[in-house]
């Protein structure tokens, strides 16, 4: 049961969580090829190595987030990115008020605990 | 029209031998006023809370708990719930839902308390991880659970919050997880 | 009368027997407690295992091995001994080196036919040649017909116990802990391993395997047995949780453990989940067997099950005794023997190039040691000591791959990552002082490295108290390594022997199976079954490698082991299985509905009513009176927020922007790949505050997929997604007389002109503020879908049955529920749509709307009209013959042949049409009015049904809704 880095709770057991896969972009569905959109539904890479994938935290803060993950020792890494944002991509972003693998990041009220 | 007063029902409907005075206690408080709140980033409504994620504290008889990133829930006596809501600014993009009778809510006190959530739930529930205050969500008996750590009289207490239509059933996991410590409905 | 006579009548008798008192016994005399043993009455003491207890009593068969039905006795005497699996009872397969003996319980021998004296299956020995490894996949595999036989048959050669059906169920516990530290054994290193962490602050979890604390000191001389005693002690002191008779079964990814307890006061067993900081693995040594001739002939026993034997359980193991011994605990074994009366007929010292050749004797005795040198010498108990196995499982789980140490022959850790420490004889040799001194040391570490892992834990975890400080620095592991005590390397004599006792498979059968081509460490487990037995290689791993070893002509290192993987220790069923979590989900009615008569049915995770007797009656009366059905596992959702039409535009393939306030709409959600995923009625009940229903398996998927989109896609949009299921008990009230019975209990106005087919109002109901009403029609009839506060809804609920008695009110199930929308051609999502089926299927065409920007999977949706022609269309169906109802998911065939064009997706007989009808799936050809379609049964009969021209059954222009 592998603990995943839940950038809001912190580390939560595995079946807290959903994954949902390596995080994909989606394409524009007004001019995407039936190619394209065949990739986006079906077809992922799988190598041995850091991969950037989409989680759920169901039981938790229920936010869908990304980390990275090394395929081939679970170890986990979490991005720091500008505006909390991974571009367009279907599963991916940080969620609403918060970063990174520290607590109270959300803090942005002032508030105390 | 029916002149019938309304009753009001808890979710658990069976009824249990009591003892108030026991070392481990569950009571069924899902009578309680339960509002949440949903405020986005800079409104008004967040200062006015002011209670981060995962954390909780009295204000007067209402319970302030910082649910979720950008969701609180207010619980208490309906009157005073009310008056905190009044005094809350819901400019900008703030909802308000009475969860009142969307959730069973049960107290689990005593020493032994600990032990038994033990029992039905993988967090970790040591002080150092779920201190006095500590508002966390997680799988209690299969069912997901919004967990309050409360402490009455220095003696811990818990908050255990699930769907109403879960609450008979556990109920029973957490008596059935408290008989190893002689757990009394209270 | 010769030599051998002598001989056979004096080692065929009792010769084990309890010995006076011991000092460090731990039996308990002024407790004698008796069982049963092979149909006779038998007596041992408190304290006693089952198998000491038989022992004590002079019996020195315990079983019969598995295939060649030799008798056996004890070897190791412990938890793994490979010969002393009984029935206990009505539980088979019992360790009976292990488990203590119990009062009035009633054991016996396992595997025996018809009795453990007498076993017509040991014939199987004299044809053994053809027992050879692959017999029987070999043997009966040709011809394939007669597998049934030969299964009755083997059946018969199945070893182990009986299994009693009729065992009454037993309570089973589980619990999570999150130690600082958990330390799998609690010989001398694990104790001080675990003191010394508890007093550097760390909360420490001691798993032990056996029943008493202490390892080898436990069975050692008495000065072992004090200090085993005052460790014990010294971790009481220091807090350690202390588990005995427990088992680390796994270790998983970030030191997640099993540990299976057993024997718990209040439990059969009870499972621990543990996530520990810092695993400490002082898992010990297992002694080896040595591999010879007769090496399983009863009176064999490893030095540890001797020491074991006398100091624990002061059982006399023998009369006469030749002794082999390569170390320490083969000495220890002479001097406990000495002590113990035993005769000492010969020590053979392999260390100075002593060796046996074989025994020789009875089936059930031993008689005769052949030495190395040739010489023969009369014993009745031979005992060796000829090294050790590594217990490395937890090691291995954590993924590390020990090597083999030829010098000190075994295998040694190579390397674990940071938060799994081993100590204790698993890692090195020394004194008991260097042991503890080792395993202090390592408690040391490990504390210090889970108070790194804690501040870093609580530093991260929102809820978490304050931390105070910078993370400590990880300590490094600078411990003095134990040193390795050379050791000669034994495997097998100069002749064949048995390597795996519980599943007798001897050094022959390994080397046959390596001239087979069976010669990967892997291939010949597997092909043998060598290690897949009882004792999972804790005995026989490293002799089997050694035999591979030798049979290619290779080293051990070369050839490699096999990989222990989880459970170290067989765990029960029962213990994985509980305590089982099954919730269960039920409506503020569902008293009322068991008071009624309901009949259950579990959809989902909830408990509703089926029926209440006759759903056909209740159709009926639904068509002409008036009936209500409990809805409340309806999903709802409440939404709130300014971008709630987009969102609503997003998830469903219509339009909602233009919906008033105070109306609903009926919708359709489909996925990215355009598969129907879910459907509902949305009503806006404010200008920014809409309520959405959606079906009652999806409500759970529909919320978090709404969030996903919100969160992931459209973070900008001012929206907020709380479900509300069951913050309201929602209740239909359907049929003709719907208005008039609600209107007895609201003075919201129900009349045409107010309230509109598809509208919503919210009001009072029956006294009870905050309903949420709307008029929408599954069933066909004039209906009103009442949300209530759940906590009223047994009170709305009872006031409407109350009212409406002259009305003919009644309740109604799932059942007619289901009818009636047949009748009205309704689709339901997941019945009569499948994992393939994109939305144009469904027929509804004007509720998809492509010049919308942009919804969830319409490109799909485009491709899917523009592929029309590939994709099924669904019909509406009634059956030639009104008595047949087709099962759903019959299929539709082209007359005449078996070519399957389509099946039929729900079907039922409408008790209001008279008629057999149905949904169905067919080509897109077929769709007109009056097509006949041919449709087989299950019993390959055929029939036949027409395509009818609407969806709806029953008044296609909706008139009954409307009124």
């Amino acid at each position: 049961m592998l603990l995943v880095p839940c950038p809001n709770c912190g580390p939560r057991n595995q079946s807290d969580l959903r994954l949902l896969g390596a995080s994909v972009s989606r394409p524009d569905p007004n001019t995407a090829t039936r190619a394209e959109w065949g990739d986006y539904l079906y077809l992922r890479d799988n190598p041995a190595d850091w991969i950037t994938e989409s989680w759920y935290c169901r039981s938790g803060c229920r936010r869908y987030f990304s980390l990275e993950r090394h395929q081939a020792t679970n170890e986990f890494r979490v991005p720091v990115l500008p505006g909390n944002k991974l571009g367009a991509s279907t599963y991916t972003t940080i969620s609403v008020g918060s970063s990174g693998n520290q607590r109270g990041a959300n803090d942005e009220d002032g508030a105390s605990k | 029209m029916s002149d019938t007063t309304p009753q009001f029902r808890s979710p658990v409907v069976a009824t249990y031998p009591t003892d108030p005075a026991a070392e481990l206690t569950l009571r069924d408080e899902s009578a309680m006023t339960k509002v949440v709140i949903r405020a986005a980033s800079g409104t008004p409504a967040r200062a006015s809370l002011a209670q981060v994620f995962a954390g909780s504290r009295t204000s007067g008889d209402v319970l302030i708990a910082g649910t979720r990133p950008d969701e609180w829930m207010l619980l208490g006596p309906a009157s005073a719930v009310q008056e905190r809501l009044d005094d809350m600014p819901t400019d900008g993009h703030v909802s308000i839902v009475d969860w009142t009778h969307s959730r069973a809510q049960f107290r689990l006190s005593g020493a032994s308390a600990t032990s038994a959530l033990e029992k039905v739930c993988g967090l970790d529930w040591s002080d150092h991880l779920m201190p006095n205050g500590a508002v966390t969500s997680g799988s209690v008996a299969m069912v997901t659970c919004d967990l309050i750590r409360n402490d009455v009289d220095a003696t811990p207490s818990y908050l255990v919050m699930c769907d109403r239509s879960f609450g008979q059933y556990l109920f029973e996991s957490l008596i059935d997880a408290g008989s190893e410590f002689d757990l009394s409905v209270a | 009368m010769s030599p051998l006579d002598k001989i056979v009548r004096r080692n065929d008798a009792p010769s084990m027997s309890r010995l006076p008192r011991r000092a460090g016994e731990v039996i308990d005399r002024s407790r004698p407690i008796a069982f049963t043993w092979n149909g006779k009455p038998t007596t041992g003491f408190d304290g006693d295992t089952i198998a000491s207890a038989i022992a004590a009593s002079g019996h020195r068969i315990l079983s019969r091995s598995m295939k060649y039905h030799r008798p056996r006795g004890l070897l190791t005497a412990d938890y793994w001994d490979p010969n002393a699996f009984v029935q206990v009872d009505d539980e088979p397969n019992v360790r009976s080196g292990h488990r203590l003996l119990t009062p009035d319980i009633t054991v016996g021998p396992q595997n025996v036919w018809p009795s453990l004296d007498v076993d017509i299956k040991a014939a199987n020995q004299l044809v053994g040649r053809f027992l050879a490894p692959g017999f029987y996949y070999k043997t009966f595999i040709h011809p394939q017909r007669l597998w049934p036989a030969y299964e009755k048959v083997l059946a018969q050669f199945a070893p182990g116990g009986t299994v009693d059906l009729e065992t009454p169920l037993a309570y089973f516990d589980k619990r999570y802990v999150h130690p600082d530290v958990v330390v799998a054994g609690g010989g001398p290193a694990g104790l001080a391993a675990a003191t010394a962490a508890a007093n550097a602050g760390a909360s420490v979890l001691l798993v032990e395997h056996e029943h008493h604390l202490g390892g080898h000191l436990r069975y050692g001389s008495t000065d072992d047995q004090a200090l085993a005693n005052g460790l014990e002690v010294a971790a009481r002191a220091a807090g350690v949780e202390i588990l005995v008779d427990s088992t680390v079964t796994g270790r998983y990814e970030d030191n997640w453990l099993g540990i299976v307890q057993r024997s718990h006061p209040i439990a059969e067993e009870r499972l621990i989940k543990a996530r520990a900081k810092t695993l400490v693995v002082a898992a010990g040594l297992i002694e080896r067997p040595y591999v010879f001739a007769g090496n399983d002939r009863p009176g064999v026993m490893l030095s540890g099950a001797v020491r074991r034997l006398v100091n624990m359980y002061a059982v006399k193991p023998g009369e006469r005794a030749v002794v082999f011994t390569a170390n320490d605990s083969g000495d220890h074994a002479v001097a406990t023997l000495e002590e113990a009366g035993v005769e000492i007929a010969e020590v053979v010292d392999a260390r100075t190039g002593g060796n046996i050749v074989s025994t020789d004797g009875t089936q059930r005795a031993t008689h005769e040691v052949e030495l190395g040198d040739g010489r023969r010498v009369e014993a009745d108990l031979l005992v060796t000591a000829v090294g050790w196995t590594a217990p490395t499982s937890l090691l291995n789980m954590s993924g590390d791959h020990p090597v083999y140490d030829p010098a000190s022959a075994r295998f040694f850790p190579s390397g674990t990552p940071d938060n799994v420490l081993s100590t204790g004889g698993i890692v090195g040799d020394g004194t008991t002082d260097q042991l503890i001194e080792h395993g202090r040391v390592t408690g040391e570490l490990a504390a210090g490295r889970s108070a790194a892992v804690r501040h870093r834990l609580q530093a991260t975890t929102a809820r978490a108290a304050a931390v105070d400080g910078p993370e400590p620095a990880m300590p490094a592991d600078d411990r003095t390594p134990l040193d390795r005590h050379p050791h000669p390397e034994l495997f097998r004599s100069t002749t064949h022997g048995i390597v795996d006792y519980s599943e007798d498979v001897g050094s022959k059968d390994l080397v046959s199976a390596a001239t087979e081509g069976y010669d990967s460490v892997e291939l010949l487990k597997r092909y043998t079954t060598a290690t897949m037995g009882p004792a999972q290689g804790k005995l026989e791993t490293v002799n089997t490698v050694a035999v591979l070893a030798e049979a290619r002509g290779e080293t051990i290192a070369e050839v490699g082991t096999t990989i222990w993987r989880p459970p170290y220790a067989p765990l029960t069923l029962g213990a994985l299985a509980g305590r089982i979590f099954e919730p269960e989900r039920v409506s503020s009615i569902h008293s009322w509905h068991v008071a009624n008569g309901a009949k259950p049915i579990l959809a989902g995770q909830w408990i509703r009513p089926e029926h209440y007797g006759d759903p056909e009656a209740e159709v009926r009366n639904v068509r002409t009176n008036v009936g209500l059905i409990d809805v409340t596992p309806l999903g709802k959702l409440d939404l709130q927020g300014a971008d709630v039409p987009k969102l609503l535009n997003l998830l469903y393939t219509n339009k909602w922007s233009k919906l008033a306030v105070g109306s609903v709409r009926y919708g359709m959600m489909c996925a990215e790949d355009g598969v129907v995923l879910d459907d509902g009625v949305t009503g806006r009940l404010e200008e920014n505050r809409w309520l959405m229903t959606t079906t009652s398996s999806g409500a759970g998927t529909i919320w978090e997929w709404a969030e996903n989109w919100l969160q992931t896609e459209h973070p900008d949009w001012e929206v907020h997604v709380t479900p509300v299921t069951t913050a309201y008990t929602s209740i239909n009230i359907a049929g003709p007389n719907a208005r008039t019975l609600l209107a007895r209990l609201t003075d919201v106005p129900l009349d045409g002109d107010d309230f509109a087919y598809m509208q919503v109002r919210a009001g009072t109901v029956a006294a009870v503020d905050n309903c949420v009403m709307w008029r929408i029609g599954f069933t066909g009839e004039l209906s009103f879908e009442v949300h209530v506060p759940a906590g009223y809804g047994l009170h709305v609920w009872e006031a409407l049955m109350a009212e409406g008695t002259d009305l003919g009110v009644a309740p109604f199930g799932l059942e007619a529920q289901r009818i009636m929308r047949l009748e009205k051609g309704h689709f339901i999502v997941g019945q009569d749509t499948d994992g393939l089926t994109k939305a144009p299927t469904t027929g509804l065409h004007a509720l998809i709307k492509m010049d919308k920007d942009d919804f969830v999977g319409k490109p799909e949706l485009r491709w899917a009209v523009e592929d029309a022609d590939a994709n099924p269309v669904l019909v509406s169906v009634q059956m030639t013959d009104p008595t047949v109802v087709p099962p759903e998911a019959s299929q539709i065939v082209r007359p005449g042949t078996n070519e399957i064009l389509g099946r039929i997706t729900s079907s039922r007989y409408s008790p209001t049409l008279e008629k057999s009808i149905g949904l169905a799936h067919v080509p897109p050809h077929m769709t007109a009015a009056g097509t006949e379609l041919t449709i087989v049964l299950t019993n390959g009969d055929r029939t036949t049904a027409r395509v009818m021209e609407h969806h709806a059954h029953y008044d296609p222009e909706g008139a009954r809704l409307r009124v």
